[in-house]
């Protein structure tokens, strides 16, 4: 296994010495300098410690940032001062190991290692932990429509569906063929959604938006259009109304907007629908799919490895799947 | 299929208003070689000195058809009739939707692609559709499929473990290959043989399943498995002639059988689909642009798939 220390002082040599001296595993010391770049350029399975007498009182929003660096890797926090009052929120924010000050001066067995490794297989499997990233304002809609009442501002999870190229599609297939063709995009589309409570919300000649409801745990779309996307050309290949090469772009985001019924949305303003829209008219590229920053929170740890930073758009970080090469 | 008596009486309707004797005759003779009205004669014990009432020979007809368990092959001609028309006349077969919808409820359902009547696959699903003869021969789309290193699998992890993650496989292999129509032939234990044989193509169906086989097990491995490593498979895809048989151990025996074993086994690397030319070249170009080439032996070329990752060499 690898580990990686983040740690300016000397009796952290004697902590790890164990594992120094281990043929099986290997552990780097790594300097504060660029420490962005450092947890970017190891390997996404590392283990990595905060020694966090590094910060003190006066870095504490470096060690803010820090943190959510490392919220989608495996880390541990290293404590012998007892700075941390609260331990149960590190784990609570995705912390796999913590070292007090009595674990410190017996130092790192290679059978702690073990064991932190088991429980980072086991908590792969549990569902993600609550992300607090959500307004105040808006109520989680929940784990399905039973709560759900119109006028009322809620958090959903939001999937915005396009195919590329509709205007050129119109005209080269004319306006009763394009019908046909949109006809089994929502069906495609439906059989993914369906199962998943999606709802069709805003829709039009081009595609538009299916609204889940979000319990604050888990986004399943993320999931099924993952499935859809590795699957796209298998999917076009046996659809016989869908086999002509359309493509069509996706965009995953959690927020809040007042929920009304379908065909009632006329009049509704909510910054998540609009900044969905964008991103989908403005920024997303044929053929894939997106995720805004509050989405990509709720990727399975395990597949995360499969979208890459994209960069800014309108103040958000947005991922993007990586295509299989085809 | 059972043919119910109100089934034969209506055979017998629809024989009698549609055709004339000399066309029944030649529509038994299609099912029945050497059915003629001597032997309707014969058969029925009719004074050969009279003229045999239509009716009668069609109750003939339909009472032999029954007795040989042709009733489908029956209702497929008629259907053919409706649609081609026979020797150039076309003709209108008078109760066919009602013997449809008897068949469809007692579990078949009508093939276009091979104009014949198979199992509803909603109804039940049976190794041979429901149609196919023991030891006659049919030209058969395979997907084989194998669990790498087994062995060291069964050795290293507790035997529920092993067995909860190879059900689950065995499970995404019949979900995929049954949802393009295709009966597991054989499995044992660490992999299997699906057989495709209906649809408008086959090869193409087997190959898709194949690919959607190793996207599944990517998400079972990341999201789903038990273990703590990847499950790593190798599947092929080969079409060619093959006997229906119920003992897996004639299968063996095959020469496609022999073929599509060598192609998985000595020609396809680690989780990645191997297929044969005579599959190859029958997939949609989108899709065959998927597979790479790969020298099979100094003659022969096979064709590969694998999930290649945008940014990754492999």
């Amino acid at each position: 296994m690898i580990v990686a220390v983040f740690s300016s002082f000397s009796d952290i040599h004697m902590f790890f010495k164990e594992l120094e001296a281990s043929m099986e595993h290997s552990i780097y010391y790594l300097g504060w300098e660029n420490y962005e770049d450092q947890i970017r350029k190891m390997p996404a399975d590392t283990l990595f410690y905060v020694d966090i007498r590094n910060f003190k009182k006066d870095k504490i929003s470096e060690l803010i940032d820090c943190f959510s660096l490392l919220e989608e890797k495996n880390y541990g926090v290293i404590d012998p001062d007892g700075f941390i009052h609260d331990i149960g929120r590190l784990f609570h924010n995705g912390a796999v190991d913590y070292i007090g000050k009595n674990i410190f001066e017996y130092g790192f067995s290679s059978i702690r290692l073990k064991i932190v490794n088991r429980y980072i297989l086991a908590r792969e499997y549990d569902p993600e932990p609550v992300m607090e990233i959500f307004d105040e304002n808006a109520e989680l809609s929940g784990d399905n429509w039973t709560s759900v009442v119109t006028g009322k501002n809620y958090t959903f999870g939001m999937l915005f569906a396009e195919v590329d190229d509709h205007q050129q599609w119109k005209l080269k297939l004319g306006s009763e063929k394009y019908e046909h063709f949109m006809r089994s995009f929502y069906n495609i589309l439906n059989s993914i959604v369906e199962p998943i409570m999606g709802r069709f919300w805003m829709w039009s000649d081009t595609g538009g938006i299916v609204l889940f409801p979000f319990n604050g745990r888990n986004c399943e779309i993320i999931k099924s259009t993952f499935k859809l996307f590795l699957n796209r050309h298998l999917i076009s290949i046996e659809n016989p109304d869908f086999d002509i090469g359309m493509t069509y772009h996706f965009v995953i985001h959690i927020g809040e907007t007042i929920y009304e019924d379908r065909g009632f949305t006329s009049e509704l303003i909510s910054d998540s629908v609009n900044s969905i829209f964008h991103i989908g008219n403005q920024f997303a590229e044929r053929d894939s799919l997106y995720l805004t920053e509050e989405a990509e929170k709720f990727i399975p740890l395990r597949l995360r490895e499969f979208f890459e930073d994209q960069g800014m758009f309108e103040d958000r970080h947005i991922k993007r799947m990586k295509t299989v090469h085809l | 299929m059972i043919m119910k008596r109100h089934l034969r009486t209506l055979s017998i309707n629809s024989l009698t208003e549609a055709l004339d004797i000399k066309t029944m005759l030649n529509v038994a003779n299609l099912l029945m070689s050497g059915y003629d009205s001597e032997y309707v004669y014969n058969r029925t014990g009719f004074p050969r000195n009279m003229p045999m009432p239509p009716r009668e020979v069609a109750r003939q007809i339909i009472e032999d058809i029954n007795s040989l368990d042709l009733y489908l092959d029956f209702v497929t001609i008629l259907i053919q009739m409706q649609e081609q028309g026979l020797k150039g006349r076309s003709y209108r077969i008078p109760y066919l939707r009602e013997m449809l919808n008897d068949i469809l409820e007692q579990g078949f359902v009508y093939e276009p692609s091979r104009k014949m009547f198979i199992e509803d696959p909603e109804v039940r699903r049976t190794p041979n559709w429901g149609v196919l003869k023991l030891n006659e021969e049919y030209t058969i789309s395979f997907l084989r499929v194998d669990i790498v290193g087994n062995t060291d699998l069964v050795r290293k992890y507790p035997s529920d473990v092993i067995r909860s993650t190879y059900a689950d496989f065995k499970n995404i292999v019949t979900t995929i290959s049954e949802k393009r129509n295709a009966r597991i032939w054989n499995w044992e234990g660490d992999g299997g043989l699906a057989a495709f044989y209906f649809g408008s193509n086959v090869h193409q169906s087997a190959v898709l399943s194949g690919m959607e086989i190793l996207h599944e097990l990517l998400i079972y491995n990341r999201l789903h498995s038990s273990l703590d490593e990847a499950l790593n498979i190798r599947i092929a895809v080969h079409s060619g002639p093959c006997n229906f048989f119920v003992n897996p151990s004639e299968l063996d025996r095959n020469e496609t059988i022999i073929t599509i074993k060598d192609l998985e086994q000595n020609n396809t690397e680690t989780d990645s689909l191997s297929i044969s030319r005579t599959v190859f070249v029958m997939l949609d170009p989108l899709i065959a642009k998927q597979f790479t080439t790969i020298k099979r032996n100094e003659k022969t070329e096979c064709y590969n798939y694998r999930i290649r990752w945008e940014g990754s060499d492999r």
